[in-house]
């Protein structure tokens, strides 16, 4: 086969994902990125214009404490996602029992239904009339409901809920093919389990952690669902204005600008786990 | 020093152990031969601490340490994969044990380049262990170990992913290391000429079961059973019987056809399906019958086989019985296939087993 010959053949095969690339996400970005730097119309529309107002709106209090909190939530949700799932990942990936294969399923289980049903299922089990509230007031323990929705505890709750899997699979998976022998020549040099644990096993689960976080950060930094549906109304986030500029204020500029901001704290973050993780043999991105 | 008393270990319904009892002595190069899969690697597992005996005991120093974690125990193992951790370079690697005993930093430095410069690692020390050659990590992995001063040093196949070249030059190395340090070795292994070579005192191994104890010469030279004399080196195997003994010499007769003498008095006790046993080597190619002092049987030279420091002979002496001959060297004689020839040898070069394997 000759050179030329491949490479037509070469874009041939690519151009269908090309297509589709251009379609849904190079020209949507460069419209979000026009707009941004549009003046807004009255009534909704976009003029199309260079000015920086709609990024300056971003620094006004009312947005920037949006911001701030939306970034104090997501990584409370994050660290507690580290904390409750890496203990999993660790059984998971280090008992002998037989059940560990049924608890991997049940974790991925979730993953195959709808968002919104999570979100709705959370709501009937815990809501005012909920599952857990008639339970609990049928066994005479409260005597009213109590208020385990719309606030920031049923919000972070949610988050976890939502992404416990996905911080789960690639730290299970950074852990499972650690070798053994690792840990056996830790202890045989000396080391008790918690410092094997924390200078060889950790070290080594790094990888499949970063990836984790950046499986979970920048999902629940972007959510407008969990916070619209599980965070009541003081609890509004940064997902949630972007949300609101595009379909109630109708500001599509501020909304751009928003997005934009959004998506260079996405690119920023990827690339420093790539930076880092990109080029060793555990890179988790590689994999999934 | 390390003393096994009846040690057992069983996998499910497979029996890795079937009560071993071994005495290692102090300072010796101990050798642990065997094919895979005969407990030789759980053994050494069980010493250092990574699995526990089903019943037995381990007596290390005089104290009973079979249920000590491998963390509390004054030995240290070399792993057949090395298990080098690969987020650390080799000066962390090396210095691991030490931190973790929160040895001081001068002391660290100083026994740490020691090390570095006794085993050749010079210059190395910030390589990331997947930066270094088969070679380079097999010695990382010895410095890890020997750093740390152990009494013990277990060494699980150590040379079997080097390739021969470099397998054979660390091999002197380590019988080199082993009498300057002055620590116990326990080195298993599957390789009978690296076992031969390296060991003060072998254990060969079979199915969970010391088959053999002794001395590289006494397992190579009096094998003490079928499977001894067959895993170890080259052996031919001759059906023999019998007949008398006169003048402390056993009379013998191979085949029910040709008599020959016996010197050794391992024939006290009747076998009770004697075999005789002869190293290739020890044999020789005569036109005629020798003289006193000497063993014969005839037979037809069938294949002349070159093997470049060697060449190999092989004979038929009854229909199924071939006899390999083996002579050192481009010397001497030059038979020809399909002649017959006379089989000499020494009459102590002779050895009976009992045959069930």
């Amino acid at each position: 086969m000759t050179p030329r010959n491949n490479r037509s053949e070469f874009w041939g095969y690519l151009a269908p994902p090309l297509f589709w690339f251009l379609i849904f996400l190079v020209v949507p970005l460069i419209l979000i990125v026009i707009y941004s730097f549009s003046y807004k119309e009255l009534y909704g529309g976009v003029t199309p214009g260079f000015t920086f107002e709609s990024y300056s709106i971003i620094f006004r209090d009312v947005y920037f404490t949006i911001f701030i909190k939306s970034f104090l939530i997501t990584t409370a949700a994050t660290i507690l996602t580290i904390l409750l799932g890496y203990p999993v990942a660790y059984y998971l990936a280090f008992s002998k029992s037989k059940i560990r294969y049924l608890f991997l399923v049940l974790i991925v289980l979730p993953l195959w239904l709808n968002f919104l049903i999570k979100i709705f299922s959370f709501i009937t089990i815990f809501g005012e009339n909920g599952v857990l509230n008639q339970f609990l007031m049928a066994l005479s323990i409260i005597d009213k409901p109590l208020p385990l929705l719309n606030n920031l505890w049923s919000l972070i709750t949610g988050f976890l809920y939502i992404n416990l899997p996905f911080f789960i699979l690639p730290v299970f998976a950074s852990l499972d093919k650690l070798d053994q022998r690792y840990i056996e020549a830790s202890l045989d040099l000396g080391a008790t389990p918690v410092q094997t644990f924390f200078r060889i096993i950790l070290p080594q689960s790094v990888p499949g952690l970063m990836a984790g976080v950046v499986f979970t950060f920048i999902p629940t930094l972007s959510n407008f669902l969990v916070p619209e549906f599980l965070g009541g109304v003081n609890n509004y986030m940064l997902g949630n204005l972007i949300t609101s500029q595009f379909l109630q204020a109708r500001n599509w500029p501020f909304g751009s600008a928003l997005s934009m901001i959004l998506i260079f704290m996405v690119v920023f973050s990827v690339s420093l786990y790539l930076r880092y993780y990109g080029n060793t043999k555990n890179n988790m991105l590689s994999e999934f | 020093m390390l003393e096994l008393n009846g040690i057992t270990k069983q996998f499910g319904k497979f029996t890795a152990l079937d009560g071993i009892d071994l005495a290692i002595r102090q300072g010796e190069f101990f050798c642990i031969l065997g094919p895979s899969g005969c407990g030789k690697s759980t053994l050494l597992r069980i010493i250092a601490g990574f699995e526990t005996p089903d019943s037995g005991s381990v007596i290390f120093d005089g104290e009973d340490i079979s249920r000590t974690p491998p963390y509390k125990r004054n030995l240290n193992l070399v792993f057949q994969s090395y298990a080098l951790f690969p987020h650390l370079n080799v000066l962390q690697n090396i210095e691991y044990g030490l931190r973790i005993k929160k040895v001081s930093e001068s002391e660290i430095a100083e026994r740490v380049n020691k090390v570095i410069k006794s085993i050749g690692l010079s210059g190395l020390e910030h390589r990331l262990p997947s930066q270094l050659s088969g070679g380079q990590q097999q010695r990382v992995a010895l410095a890890r170990a020997v750093v740390n001063q152990p009494k013990m040093l277990l060494l699980d196949e150590p040379l079997s992913s080097l390739d021969k070249k470099i397998a054979e030059q660390t091999l002197l190395e380590l019988t080199d290391l082993q009498k300057r340090l002055g620590i116990t070795f326990i080195y298993v292994t599957h390789n009978q000429s690296e076992a031969l070579t390296l060991a003060d005192r072998i254990a060969l191994f079979n199915n969970g079961r010391i088959e053999q104890l002794g001395t590289p010469e006494e397992i190579y030279k009096r094998p003490a059973s079928h499977f001894a004399a067959d895993f170890i080196g080259k052996m031919n195997f001759l059906p023999v019987s019998y007949k008398d003994r006169v003048n402390g010499h056993f009379h013998l007769k191979l085949f029910d056809e040709w008599e020959i003498l016996y010197s050794h008095n391992n024939l006290t006790d009747q076998k009770t399906e004697p075999l005789f046993c002869l190293r290739p080597e020890s044999l020789r190619i005569s036109e005629s019958v020798p003289g006193n002092g000497y063993n014969s049987m005839p037979g037809t030279l069938k294949h002349v086989l070159y093997m470049g420091e060697a060449r190999a002979f092989e004979f038929e002496i009854k229909p199924g019985y071939n006899v390999l001959v083996k002579y050192q060297g481009d010397n001497e004689i030059n038979p020809l296939p399909g002649a017959d020839y006379y089989i000499i040898w020494e009459k102590e070069n002779g050895w009976i087993i009992d045959s069930p394997k």
